[in-house]
């Protein structure tokens, strides 16, 4: 289980001062994927980010398994796989020497190394272009390669910042088929989307983030519960306020 | 689509993250280093860098050598011709025959000879200053060496054939700074020396000659005069290497700039930092590409000169008859790969503030207009690689270069380049190591310099690798400019004349008075305070920078293991000296390090200045202060650093050559390094033994009193031990002293084997991973 204990986050800019995330606090069970939601600036990225220990909170902490990410960072980072909205791939490099590069660093034994970039090949169809330069390929094609790189070392916990940012209706497909495999497989995942509809589908609980403070958080069935919304576009709305949105 | 598959996670037959060997760590560095070096390679931009500029610029830099330089300045195999200044026709009848006299004794003598160069005698006066005086004319630049003649007294009884029959006192003057001054110098010197050597001998022979005869041919002091000259000559062989610096900066700039502010920019560095890879590996590796472009840089280019070079046949104008040879080629790509690996660490650091790569490229144009500048500054000729210059980044690798290409590069300070260079490299990347990969510098807008300074938020035990290293980087250069600083300022030639002449004289009065004038006690309470406030007091501000808990992370604590190691640090400090210089003059005796003359003579000129300072002022300036700062930052800061991360061996090793690499920095003397590395040593294992710095404080103030008292009461003491002291002739202890020695050593490592079994705990690094694993 990975949990997420009063995350804070304030940046300072000259003498002004922003908020960013406000005492965030959530759980993740093994085997549930959890929908971050939340309008643009609601503090997602910067909450997946900080989970990770790349950006340093104000407050509070994450941990998996009782061990905080300050006390032992790459034992920490060892079990998590991350695609993030800014991700890129190294131009130069294709996408097989990406995936074996990255399997080094989280120390994927060689031949295991190999042997898995077969597998996400075939799962993410990268065969056809496996062994071209990542700068030829296109925006659908390498966010399925960035999807197979934070997989390379088969992590227990997947964040995924909008996944399917720039991707048309089969790659997202692609990829929503991919993580509701990974719940079979009793990973934990926490997903942030703009795609509420797919989001409904994709995840077993959810938590609305509004200017940096968690609003709402449960499964579907109690997020309708408590707001009387049928959706989660309206409870979005509802909870955002419309002239905000 | 294909859905996953259930399998086992790799992390259970992956090593455990701690568990993960030093070998299997470097070898993960090498690969990530093979991948950097991969990517930058296939980049087409690099390959402009690396193939079309030599093939470009050096044919037009010959071409332009050829049409405008070559017409006006002369091969550099001409014999160099220097301007020597004296008063009158006589002066230069009876200086002139001692030259020759002495030439030929040096042309018959067994040892390397230089030929006398091309000189032309002149006297004082212009069209414009009918009047100038000697020492005018030597300063102004219009002579190298002016030669007065104070006395001239006839040597009656001097028969034999050529010798000289007048002996002269002659005070030379020369420009400070001026290499050709330097060189005219020398050479007259030498011819001078080898006239009065002759003299000697020729006196033993002739006992009977008549007593006033005491006068040997030539009586001679110097005196540098402050250089009021025109620049000198622009040097070529100077020009070289600053080309090719700044060729290999070409080559470097573009893999730091998108090493770092490009992957930032295109995302990539994100997910490098969110790999569980610890970010000084990340940097380190990005550092060896960065290194390596730069050095594959500095190689083509070398190639492409040496051919230009060569096929054009420019070698002898620039390099001289012997041209360029491949030892040559050799020394010159060491240079460009030492300096390669300190610029590198530098663009590294400043590009990895950028937020893009076109802010970087904004920071880094700058910069590299300010290592153009003083490179410029090293082109002007006479200009002379020694103190300051000899530290000063970029500068000193320069005119190295050109003495290098000039043959006349001296080992003693291509060790201090070398050292200081390495030493900048190591804090530059200190530096990058502070910021790279934090959150300000992958997404920020936050990112400042003031993020440098920033307190971590948590206290730890230990300081970490990288601020031990910059401060030591910080130190030891300023150590060796402030202390070369204090020592020379206010120092009057004439003080320093007068104190020569009375170091052997029996009158204590005369000695004392010429050491007053020198303000010894003065420089030596500075000395003593720069050391503290280098050493002790940086270490100090870096802990509570850092948040280190002072007492852990500077070794101050005395519990029992280091109460009990101070009798055993006692018996050591008293013990050890004997054994130090008997490795000295064993190392002398296998040819390893020599104690030339002139360091013997320096040596005692110091004893004898010890002689008129109070005992006070050179306890604290030559034992307290070096024992306290020394053992502070030593076996404090930077063993805690170290010791937090490997074993207690490895941290007593390094703090022992590092401490012995800073003494023959600071102090230029390569015989010390040996027999400093191994009381570091000793200084080392007391700490890891007893866990405090306390024992070693005591061990090194008893090691360094007894010395700096030896040499105070040495005239006491001789009388005392008449007889008993080692011989004039041999440099050699008695042997029973060394026995003595021996087992008074022996019994101080029992007694701390004895009593402090302790051993240095390990304090945990900041940063470092715990053992159990998240599931």
């Amino acid at each position: 289980m990975i949990a997420v204990h009063g995350l804070t986050k304030r940046f300072v800019t000259g003498s002004s001062e922003v908020l960013a995330v406000d005492h965030v606090s959530f759980q993740v069970h093994m085997g549930e994927v959890y929908g971050l939601l939340g309008e643009n600036g609601a503090g997602k990225t910067t909450t997946l980010r900080m989970i990770l220990g790349l950006v340093e909170p104000t407050e509070g902490y994450a941990e998996i398994g009782g061990v905080r990410s300050v006390d032992a960072p790459e034992a920490f980072k060892r079990q998590i796989g991350l695609v993030s909205t800014s991700g890129g791939l190294y131009q130069w490099l294709t996408p097989r020497e990406v995936l074996l590069f990255f399997a080094d660093l989280y120390d994927v034994p060689p031949d295991r190394a190999k042997a898995e970039v077969d597998r996400l090949a075939g799962i993410f169809d990268l065969r056809s272009f496996l062994d071209r330069r990542c700068a030829t390929l296109s925006t659908g094609q390498k966010q399925r390669v960035v999807l197979a790189r934070a997989l390379i070392h088969d992590p227990m916990i997947l964040l995924l910042d909008e996944p399917t940012r720039g991707l048309d209706v089969f790659g997202s497909k692609v990829i929503f088929d991919y993580v509701l495999g990974l719940r079979g497989q009793g990973k934990a995942v926490i997903v942030t989307t703009h795609r509420l509809h797919e989001a409904e589908r994709l995840c077993d609980r959810f938590g609305l983030l509004h200017r940096g403070k968690l609003v709402r958080e449960g499964t579907l069935h109690e997020l309708k519960e408590q707001s009387g919304c049928e959706s989660l576009v309206e409870m979005f709305l509802s909870s955002v306020g419309p002239a905000e949105a | 689509m294909a859905q996953p598959s259930n399998r086992v996670s790799p992390s259970t037959d992956a090593p455990a993250p701690g568990a993960l060997a030093w070998r299997t760590r470097l070898w993960r560095l090498w690969r990530m280093a093979l991948k950097e070096c991969r990517e930058t390679i296939r980049d087409r931009r690099t390959i402009v860098t690396l193939v079309l500029m030599p093939l470009l610029l050096y044919p037009l830099l010959a071409l332009a050598f050829q049409k405008f330089l070559a017409t006006s300045l002369g091969p550099a195999d001409a014999v160099p011709v220097y301007f020597l200044c004296l008063e009158s026709d006589e002066d230069e009848r009876a200086f002139t025959a001692l030259l020759a006299r002495g030439d030929q004794v040096l042309r018959s003598s067994q040892g390397r000879f230089e030929p006398l160069p091309s000189i032309t005698v002149g006297r004082p006066g212009t069209k414009d200053d009918p009047q100038q005086t000697l020492e005018k004319a030597v300063s102004d630049g219009h002579y190298d060496v002016g030669a007065k003649i104070l006395e001239r007294a006839e040597m009656p009884g001097v028969r034999r054939e050529g010798m000289p029959t007048v002996s002269l006192r002659v005070h030379f003057y020369y420009r400070e700074g001026s290499a050709a001054s330097k060189e005219l110098l020398n050479a007259l010197d030498a011819r001078c020396d080898a006239a009065n050597d002759e003299f000697v001998g020729y006196r033993f022979r002739q006992l009977r000659l008549p007593p006033e005869v005491q006068l040997p041919p030539a009586r001679m002091t110097r005196e540098a005069l402050p250089s009021g000259a025109a620049p000198a000559p622009f040097s070529l062989a100077a020009l070289v290497p600053l080309v090719l610096i700044l060729m290999t900066i070409t080559g470097a700039v573009y893999p730091a700039i998108d090493l770092t502010a490009g992957e930032r920019e295109r995302g990539t560095l994100e997910t490098l930092v969110a790999a569980p890879v610890p970010r000084l590996g990340l940097l380190l590796a990005k550092y060896v590409a960065v290194l390596f472009v730069a050095v594959l840089t500095a190689c083509v280019h070398l190639l492409a000169m040496t051919i230009t070079v060569w096929s054009v046949g420019l070698g002898p104008l620039i390099f001289g008859k012997s041209g360029v040879s491949p030892l040559l080629i050799l020394q010159v790509l060491g240079l460009l790969l030492l300096f390669a690996s300190f610029f590198s660490a530098v663009l590294l650091t400043v590009s990895s503030f950028a937020r893009s790569f076109k802010e970087a490229q904004a920071y880094l144009i700058p910069l590299m207009l300010a290592a153009i500048a003083p490179g410029l500054l090293s082109l002007q000729g006479g200009l002379e690689l020694s103190g300051a210059l000899s530290v000063t980044p970029l500068v000193n690798i320069v005119l190295l270069g050109r003495d290098l290409f000039e043959h006349k590069a001296h080992f003693g300070t291509a060790v201090l380049v070398v050292a200081s260079t390495g030493v900048y490299a190591i804090a530059a990347l200190a530096v990058a190591a502070r910021i790279f990969g934090t959150d300000a510098i992958l997404y920020g807008s936050q990112g400042t310099w003031s993020d440098l300074l920033k307190r971590p938020k948590q206290s730890s035990a230990a300081p970490t690798v990288a601020a031990a290293m910059l401060c030591l980087a910080v130190c030891v250069p300023a150590l060796f400019v402030l202390g070369s600083w204090v020592m020379q300022s206010g120092q009057p030639a004439s003080a320093v004349e007068q104190l020569i002449k009375n170091l052997n004289s029996p009158n204590a009065e005369a000695r004392a008075n010429a050491i007053h004038k020198l303000n010894l006690h003065g420089k030596l309470i500075a000395n003593g305070m720069i050391l503290l406030s280098l050493f002790a007091g940086l270490p100090l501000v870096t802990t509570w920078l850092g948040r280190v808990r002072m007492a852990d992370g500077l070794a101050l604590r005395a519990r029992l293991p280091a109460i009990l190691g101070f009798l055993p640090a006692v018996i050591l400090g008293f013990c050890l000296w004997p054994l130090g210089h008997e490795l000295l003059v064993l190392l002398h005796d296998l040819g390893f390090a020599r104690l030339h003359p002139d360091l013997l003579a320096r040596a005692q000129k110091m004893v004898a200045m010890f002689q008129a300072v109070p005992p006070g002022v050179l306890l604290f300036g030559m034992a307290f202060a070096p024992a306290l700062a020394e053992e502070l930052f030593f076996r404090g800061f930077l063993f805690s650093a170290l010791a937090a991360r490997r074993s207690p061996w490895f941290v007593i090793l390094t703090t022992a050559v590092l401490f012995g690499l800073m003494h023959l920095v600071t102090e230029v003397l390569v015989v010390r390094l040996v027999p400093t590395m191994a009381l570091g040593v000793v200084l080392g294992w007391l700490r890891h033994r007893t866990g405090s710095i306390w024992p070693g404080v005591v061990l090194h103030f008893c090691h360094n009193a007894l010395l700096v008292m030896a040499a105070r009461y040495q005239e006491g003491l001789a009388r005392m031990m008449h007889g008993v002291a080692q011989s004039q002739e041999s440099l050699h202890l008695p042997g029973y002293w060394i026995a003595a020695a021996a087992a008074g050593a022996a019994l101080g490592i029992g007694l701390t084997l004895l009593f402090c079994r302790a051993g240095t705990q390990r304090a945990p690094a900041p940063g470092m991973e715990a053992p159990a694993e998240a599931g």
